[in-house]
């Protein structure tokens, strides 16, 4: 009840100080109130939160929320990232983190006029979120979400659901706040731009917003690589981008955001531009409102991993509202000023061919390719509302369009360093491009020579090396000038690298299968790989059981162990095994060793047999067994789903004479496996077990048992494992992380720069 | 001025067009199962792992192989290179892409819904230890 009431007071305070703020706007005095309301919401919001985070620490299950995503098994920080682990709680850490953004930008507008629209705008967004909640709420006891089952009042399940193992990594502590903190800043160019078109100040909004804009640009960025570096290092998904719609739905406003940052350098330097990036300012954010309502209304169910499940008709509707409503101010103002906006249209318009004419140009191709982003993700939702088929999209398409764009504008970025602002300087440009283009063109055909083949990969190659040498001319004129002004180079060079790293990682990867039993080693790649054995990690939890296999990994002197990790778990009631990928770092390449599958060697003697099969016992040549026939008793066990099939057995002795025994085995269905149940056939010295079933799925007339043999009261041979791991090549993968970081302090650097105290200074220079 | 326009216009009507007829013949069609053995092209199928046909792994060819039903529950055999995916066995769905290749449907890719997203049935929840306050 607490925790619902801080909700519905959330939504009240947000409600009054929206209002509040956007009637300040004409009466000034009712502002400090407007505020004052803010802040209350903003207590609210904490105290919801504190509440909710208090009682998923002292395992308070009675609530469905903390049932749903918590444990008593879990560790601290976990229990803290089972906060924001499922819908209504990324709400709350949505509403949050927006809440705090406002608290900077109520700094940032408080004497410039901005703060009322801007504040009542963002407010609304807020409140829009909490009034999410109200409907869908963290704070619904059990009793009251499963109201038809006559669950009592009070009642409290002993333990929660958990958290997947495979979230369980210290990752999930980082990649879903750093991306909300991305996506609540994107509110501030679009709250900004509405002031702006609202109080016709369509110059002077964007020196407010340029820090704004660089800061949340770069920490949106930052978030969705994260992420993509969590999915290749521990989840073991293989790569770091895979054009998930649900991805893809956090990388259309982050491009949009790119392309604005441009655009905003234009307006700055030129003048012009004044409706682009008041538009853009608005998208941004409309396409994270609109990523918000992929990703949750579960509409992309199908198609995408990460999707939620439908959260209820009230909650749609409401998502459906929330885009509506924010799509509709933008369309609405943007009309409404068109005209005005016309009139103080500066007389300079783009120059051809100059430094905002090609910065113009990189924009268009950044928001071509978010265009294409947002029509392949949309496509399967749009496909259904008109009533078509059920379609998904072939990912393949994104890479094709990102090809030819990222070779346009990297050739762009190139030759823009030399082009001047206002001035249309051709010639002297391409007098000055020439020596970058030829050492391109000249080391590309050196990589040709060394195995670079495919055709698109020898033009998006050179196109980033242009880049890259192009932007280190410039970095190291301007390197003992003005560090603030090395922003948009180091950007650059790392969106150079990311593409270099994509190129060669994803295009030159290799992959081989390895089998090893314990100390067997095999080579592959110019390596010799050697399974040395496994270790349990992880011991103090009872709900799990953690092996880390470790593989050496040797060439000449320089020797390194990995150890991916294979575990089973409560979580799925140890179906099936979790596995985690081993990672041998080198600067030129990655050695990913992916986990596949474990399985017990037995070193017994053993026979292979069909139904109505006869051999020789190895052990024993004076027998003969054959298999009459199977018995089936299915029982589901305590751990997942096991059997107990007997094998009925025929054994012929020298003298003709036979017997008929059963063997039974407690067979895992999953695996068809069973830990030897050891049977001595009476009168003899053999024992004997069923291990295994090898089925063949065509034919069941062709499953073959896996027996094995000892002598009477001969201790049972131990069992060995046989590790089986892809190892996978990935050159220059380091080249993606590293362009990453390089993207992110080239957007954070010049911040200073824009601030107030940095233009005062800048106009003095300028 | 006006040229520019009429250039614009005409640039981003190709694209336009450029990209729709990419995706459109890009776009895989979701089937059941008799369906996309008549079609026999790549489509993908939703449903679920049929529990009682159990599943396989086999580490010599790198196969993961299992029984699915589909929405409309038709049975059929899935055949997969590669290991099992992670969250397989809890996973209520699963979205597969591949064709058939005789009566085996051989599946690029198997799609499970990402492991945080469930939501808690009142089954589980029946089958915890239960005390009251």
């Amino acid at each position: 009840m607490f925790g619902k009431i801080l909700i519905i007071l959330t939504v009240l305070f947000g409600l009054l100080s929206t209002i509040l703020y956007l009637v300040s706007y004409k009466k000034d005095h009712l502002r400090k109130l407007g505020r004052i309301f803010y802040y209350l919401m903003t207590a609210g919001i904490v105290g919801a939160s504190i509440y909710l985070l208090a009682n998923i620490l002292g395992h308070n299950f009675q609530f469905t929320y903390i049932w749903e995503y918590s444990s008593t098994e879990l560790q601290n920080y976990f229990l803290v990232a089972s906060f924001y682990s499922g819908q209504q709680g990324s709400f709350m850490l949505w509403m949050i983190v927006l809440a705090i953004v406002g608290l900077f930008l109520i700094n940032g507008t408080k004497n410039n006029g901005y703060e009322s629209l801007a504040m009542g705008f963002f407010t609304s967004i807020i409140f829009y979120i909490a009034l999410i909640l109200i409907f869908k709420s963290p704070f619904d006891y059990v009793w009251e979400t499963f109201s038809g089952e006559g669950l009592e009042a009070g009642f409290m399940p002993a333990n929660g659901r958990g958290l997947n193992p495979i979230l369980q990594n210290y990752w999930i502590t980082i990649h879903p706040p750093i991306l909300f903190i991305g996506y609540s800043m994107m509110a501030v160019p679009f709250v900004l731009a509405l002031a702006a078109l609202i109080k016709k100040e369509y110059k002077t909004w964007i020196d407010i917003l340029m820090p704004w804009a660089l800061s949340g640009t770069a920490i949106l960025g930052l978030g969705i690589m994260l992420g993509g570096f969590w999915a290749y290092e521990t989840l073991g998904w293989g790569g770091f981008w895979a054009w998930d719609p649900v991805e893809n739905s956090s990388l259309i406003p982050w491009m949009i955001a790119v392309a604005l940052v441009h655009t905003l350098m234009v307006q700055r330097r030129t003048g012009g531009l004044i409706k682009t990036n008041l538009i853009l300012g608005m998208l941004s954010f409309i396409f994270v409102v609109y990523a918000t309502f992929l990703t949750r209304s579960g509409i992309l169910g199908d198609t995408s991993v990460h999707s939620f499940v439908t959260p209820g008709a009230i909650v749609y509707t409401m998502l459906i509202f929330f885009q509506i409503t924010y799509l509709g101010l933008g369309i609405f103002y943007i009309a409404y000023r068109f005209k005005d906006i016309n009139k103080y249209l500066s007389k300079t318009t783009i120059k051809d061919f100059s430094k905002e004419y090609s910065l113009t140009l990189g924009s268009i191709l950044i928001l071509a390719m978010a265009a294409i982003v947002i029509m392949g993700t949309s496509w399967p939702a749009v496909a259904e509302l008109f009533g078509q088929q059920k379609v998904a999209i072939e990912i393949s398409v994104y890479d094709k369009f990102g090809t030819v764009f990222a070779i346009v504008f990297l050739l762009i970025n190139g030759f823009s360093l030399y082009q001047k602002w206002m001035i249309g300087n051709l010639k002297d440009v391409f007098g000055k491009i020439i020596l970058p283009f030829i050492a391109s063109a000249l080391l590309v055909v050196l990589l040709a020579f060394m195995g670079l083949d495919s055709f698109n990969f020898i033009l998006l190659t050179f196109a980033a090396v242009f880049s890259l040498l192009t932007n280190l001319e410039f970095l190291i004129r301007n390197l003992a000038k003005n560090p603030k002004k090395l922003g948009p180079y180091l950007s650059h060079f790392g969106v150079a690298f990311l593409i270099l790293g994509t190129v060669a990682s994803g295009g030159y990867e290799a992959t081989q299968q390895i089998r090893l039993t314990e100390n067997q080693t095999k080579s592959a790649f110019g390596y010799d790989f050697t399974f040395i054995g496994k270790n349990r990690i992880e011991q103090e939890f009872k709900d799990r059981e953690k092996y880390r296999y470790n593989v050496s990994i040797k060439k000449g002197n320089e020797e390194k162990v990995v150890g991916p990790i294979i575990y089973w778990s409560d979580f799925n009631e140890w179906k099936s095994p979790f596995l985690e990928p081993g990672v041998f770092v080198k600067v030129e390449k990655d050695i990913y060793l992916a986990p596949k599958a474990v399985e017990a060697a037995h070193t017994s003697p053993e026979a292979y047999l069909r139904k109505a099969e006869s051999t020789l016992v190895p052990i024993d040549s004076s027998l003969r067994i054959s298999i009459t026939g199977f018995d089936f008793d299915q029982v589901s066990g305590v751990r997942g789903n096991t059997a107990v099939i007997g094998t009925i057995l025929k054994t012929q002795f020298a003298d003709e004479s036979s017997r008929a025994d059963t063997l039974y085995s407690m067979l895992d269905v999953t695996t068809w496996e069973s830990q030897p149940n050891w049977y001595q056939i009476p009168d003899t010295e053999v024992e004997i077990s069923m291990i295994r079933l090898v089925r063949d799925m065509n034919d069941v007339q062709n499953t073959k048992a896996h027996l094995v043999f000892k002598k009477a009261g001969m201790p049972e041979p131990e069992p060995m494992e046989i590790f089986t791991f892809d190892v996978t090549i990935k050159p220059f993968i380091n080249l993606v992380w590293l362009g990453t970081i390089l993207i992110v302090v080239g957007f954070l650097l010049p911040i200073s720069k824009y601030t107030a105290k940095g233009r005062k200074n800048n106009i003095t220079q300028e | 001025m006006k040229t520019k326009y009429i250039i614009g216009i005409v640039a981003v009507a190709i694209f336009a067009a450029l990209a729709i007829f990419s995706f459109d013949s890009s776009k895989i069609e979701y089937a059941s199962f008799p369906e996309a053995k008549d079609k026999a092209k790549v489509v993908q199928v939703i449903g679920s792992w049929d529990q009682t046909e159990g599943q396989e792994y086999n580490s010599e060819a790198n196969t993961f192989s299992f029984s699915m039903v589909d929405e409309l529950g038709n049975k059929a055999r899935v055949v997969s290179t590669g290991s099992k995916p992670n969250n397989f066995d809890v996973a209520p769905m699963v979205v597969i892409k591949g064709k058939f290749e005789g009566n085996d449907f051989h599946a690029s890719n198997i799609l499970t819904k990402c492991p945080s997203k469930y939501e808690g049935e009142f089954e589980e929840l029946e089958g915890t230890q239960l005390y009251k306050n």
